[in-house]
């Protein structure tokens, strides 16, 4: 046995699966190569650790989840034996029809295929008259039409009644048009509308609109915008001014009850149709929220007005998942918000558009992630972060963790009364994040630079979007909150609620809106 | 080739008459399927995409494609086999769909994919529950870097507890192919680790 042979049959020799002969010449190698004996102790080493792992538990709501896909995916049992049935009656009603005018009688003709079929007119039909013109459809069969399949005329002739004829099929296809419409009917009558549960996330997908009119994304140069779903790219237009002007208009538009917002967007926001306009601002009046449109333009670093109390009815809602992990002592919660490429976004407004249909929830696309401190451990500095927030190729600003992950006593959760700051800032490809930090590693004056330092732009693309205001740093710099011990969850919880929001948790996600 | 046995003999004409009020329509008796299979598929799924959501919606992906197929089961091996084997295609599907994706920010390396237990259910002494996380994340890790190839055998035969005849099963592959596989693919793993050896030991 060689090493090539004693590593092939490494697992089974540790496994005691080899037969005996074989483990021993493996055994024997082992003895005296100490290569393959240091692979042999570490892969069991490694097989242990493997072993070790268990099981993590369903995340809550798996299989709610799972049935709601199901639910989308299946067609309802009504929908299913209804349309059969009804596409039965049609067919039974169309054939009965066309049995009904095809009887033959003394006053009307037989079907011509019926003649030409049999080669030979039943006895009880009429003679045919010999010109064509001078009667319809029934002729007498001669050799060449002898041949001909069934439904086809003669040249030059055309037949009164003929059940091969276009439109037969097209009517069967209208009576099945109006009978899926009619099983929409009896659907509605026996089940009602679907209704969102009370307490319904806002975030729960929608059902697709069925007969909603397919928008289609444009370019700011008027260019239907494709999305290649497997890149989520779209072909590279004319490069267009990076800000929240260039082709982004939000969609919704504010309740006339609503205090008038400054912006500029009546002149550039994509019009809004009335039927739009009636299936939203209804729900949202129930509702008591207002969507109040994003400004079409912001110049960089800008500032954005955020919502005061005093604006009635602001909603805001964002869908964060927060991993179940623990803060230490020093180390940071971050949260970072993902803001799509620009071409999902435009994708994602029209989907946002076609649900604010249905819906009064505003769908803001954020995803906010909770983070654990990296693994590497990077001692943080002004400089450290300046230059990150500088770098085109930085994607994140790096959380600082001050005690070594392997070093530190875990601690569950922070000490009670620490103060947390919510920073908003830009990233290059206009993402945008959400750190969640200890004041105590930030002074004030760094954290106006880093603010100073990045536009708005995505905060701006976001609000777009989502059609609503967001945080600013003004609000940012007046809403510092105290947290109470806990995990990242409730730190968040307690921010949010510090702005004014309430915040739900609906299985892995957090709910967060102001009434 | 072997199927997986699902369940115990006496569960297992259970779960065929369930499979089989699938196969007439019945939503309740796939829900008690998803069930019986939520966990462990995924778990599965965890283990192969390292992120909790992506796990989450590839485990329900492989339950709608399950759903949507189960006509077209011939009960020719256990219903438990062709779910993972459904399982595994979506998570190789789910790998290959974030490999052509744009790196978005949260792609980037913010620490271990996978948590750890959450602080509830920490006990001990501080050392040696870091210790146990770092040996879990640095194991966990390296199969996450294997080929998938190598991934899927030892997700199903090492993570997942698999015998080597249900794995072949599942992945319909000759019972020596799994081995070798096996075997090569614990080589690789121990290539990974092998800088890290003291972490896990």
């Amino acid at each position: 046995v060689n090493c090539a042979v004693a590593l092939e049959q490494l697992s089974g020799y540790l496994e005691g699966s080899l037969p005996s002969d074989e483990a021993q010449a493996v055994r024997r190698h082992l003895d005296t190569c100490a290569a393959c004996a240091s692979a042999a102790t570490n892969v069991d080493a490694v097989v242990n650790a493997l072993r070790a792992v268990t099981a993590e538990p369903l995340p809550a709501g798996f299989e709610r989840a799972v049935r709601a896909r199901l639910g989308r995916e299946a067609p309802s049992p009504l929908r299913r034996f209804l349309i059969p049935a009804l596409a039965g009656a049609a067919l039974v009603l169309v054939s009965f029809g066309i049995l009904h005018v095809t009887r033959p009688t003394a006053r009307g003709p037989a079907f011509r295929w019926q003649t030409r079929q049999t080669g030979e007119a039943p006895a009880h039909l009429p003679a045919a008259p010999s010109n064509p013109a001078a009667g319809p459809a029934t002729s007498t069969p001669t050799p060449e039409t002898l041949g001909r399949a069934a439904g086809e005329a003669p040249e030059g002739t055309k037949p009164a009644f003929t059940p091969a004829s276009p439109g037969q099929p097209a009517a069967a296809k209208t009576y099945a048009d109006k009978a899926e419409g009619r099983v929409a009917q009896v659907e509605r009558a026996l089940v009602g509308a679907p209704k969102a549960p009370p307490g319904r996330d806002v975030f729960a997908p929608l059902t697709e609109p069925a007969e909603q009119p397919q928008k289609t994304a444009t370019t700011p140069t008027g260019q239907p915008l494709v999305l290649d779903r497997a890149t989520h790219e779209v072909p590279r237009g004319p490069a267009g001014p990076v800000g929240p002007a260039a082709g982004y208009s939000p969609a919704i538009s504010k309740p006339a009850s609503q205090a008038p917002i400054p912006t500029g967007q009546a002149e550039t926001s994509a019009p809004r149709t009335d039927e739009a306009a009636a299936a939203t601002a209804p729900r949202a009046a129930n509702k008591r929220v207002a969507i109040i449109p994003a400004p079409a333009s912001l110049p960089p670093g800008g500032r954005l007005p955020f919502p005061r109390a005093s604006t009635p009815g602001w909603l805001a809602a964002a869908r964060i998942h927060l991993a179940p992990r623990p803060t230490r002592a020093g180390h940071q919660a971050a949260l970072v918000i993902d803001v799509p490429s620009q071409a999902q976004q435009q994708v994602e407004r029209n989907q946002l558009q076609s649900n604010l249909r249905q819906s009064i929830a505003v769908q803001v696309r954020l995803w906010v992630r909770s983070l654990t401190p990296p693994a590497v451990v990077t001692t943080s500095n002004a400089s450290t972060l300046q230059r990150s927030a500088n770098q085109a190729t930085t994607a994140y600003i790096p959380i600082n963790v001050p005690a070594p992950i392997t070093t530190g006593i875990v601690v569950p959760g922070p000490p009670r009364g620490t103060t947390y700051e919510l920073t908003l800032s830009t990233q290059e490809g206009n993402s945008l994040s959400l750190l969640l930090f200890t004041s105590s590693q930030f002074n004030a004056a760094q954290r106006v630079e880093r603010l100073r330092a990045r536009p708005l732009d995505a905060l701006s693309h976001l609000t777009n979007i989502a059609g609503v205001w967001l945080l600013t740093p003004t609000d940012i710099g007046t809403n510092i909150v105290d947290i109470p011990a806990g995990r990242p969850d409730d730190a968040l919880s307690a921010l949010l609620a510090g702005l004014g929001m309430d915040v739900h948790r609906n299985g892995r996600f957090w709910t967060a809106m102001r009434h | 080739v072997d199927s997986v046995p699902a369940t115990q003999p006496e569960t297992a004409e259970a779960e065929a008459a369930l499979v089989r009020r699938c196969c007439q329509g019945e939503r309740a008796a796939f829900d008690s399927l998803v069930a019986r299979y939520a966990a462990r598929v995924y778990n599965l799924a965890l283990r192969f995409t390292g992120n909790p959501d992506d796990a989450s919606d590839a485990a329900q992906e492989s339950f709608v494609r399950a759903f949507k197929a189960i006509r077209k089961f011939r009960f020719q091996c256990s219903f438990a086999t062709w779910l993972y084997r459904i399982a595994v295609n979506t998570c190789l599907d789910e790998v290959k769909r974030r490999k052509r994706r744009p790196a978005l920010l949260s792609d980037f390396e913010f620490g271990p994919a996978d948590g750890g237990p959450p602080v509830e259910r920490m006990e001990g002494n501080p050392d040696s529950v870091m210790s146990e996380r770092l040996r879990r994340e640095t194991v966990l890790k390296a199969v996450l870097s294997l080929p998938e190839v190598h991934r899927v055998v030892i997700v199903l035969y090492d993570l997942q507890g698999y015998s080597y005849e249900e794995v072949a099963a599942i992945l319909n592959l000759p019972l020596g192919t799994v081995k070798s596989r096996i075997n090569r693919a614990r080589l690789a793993l121990r290539a990974i680790i092998e800088p890290h050896m003291e972490l896990i030991r």
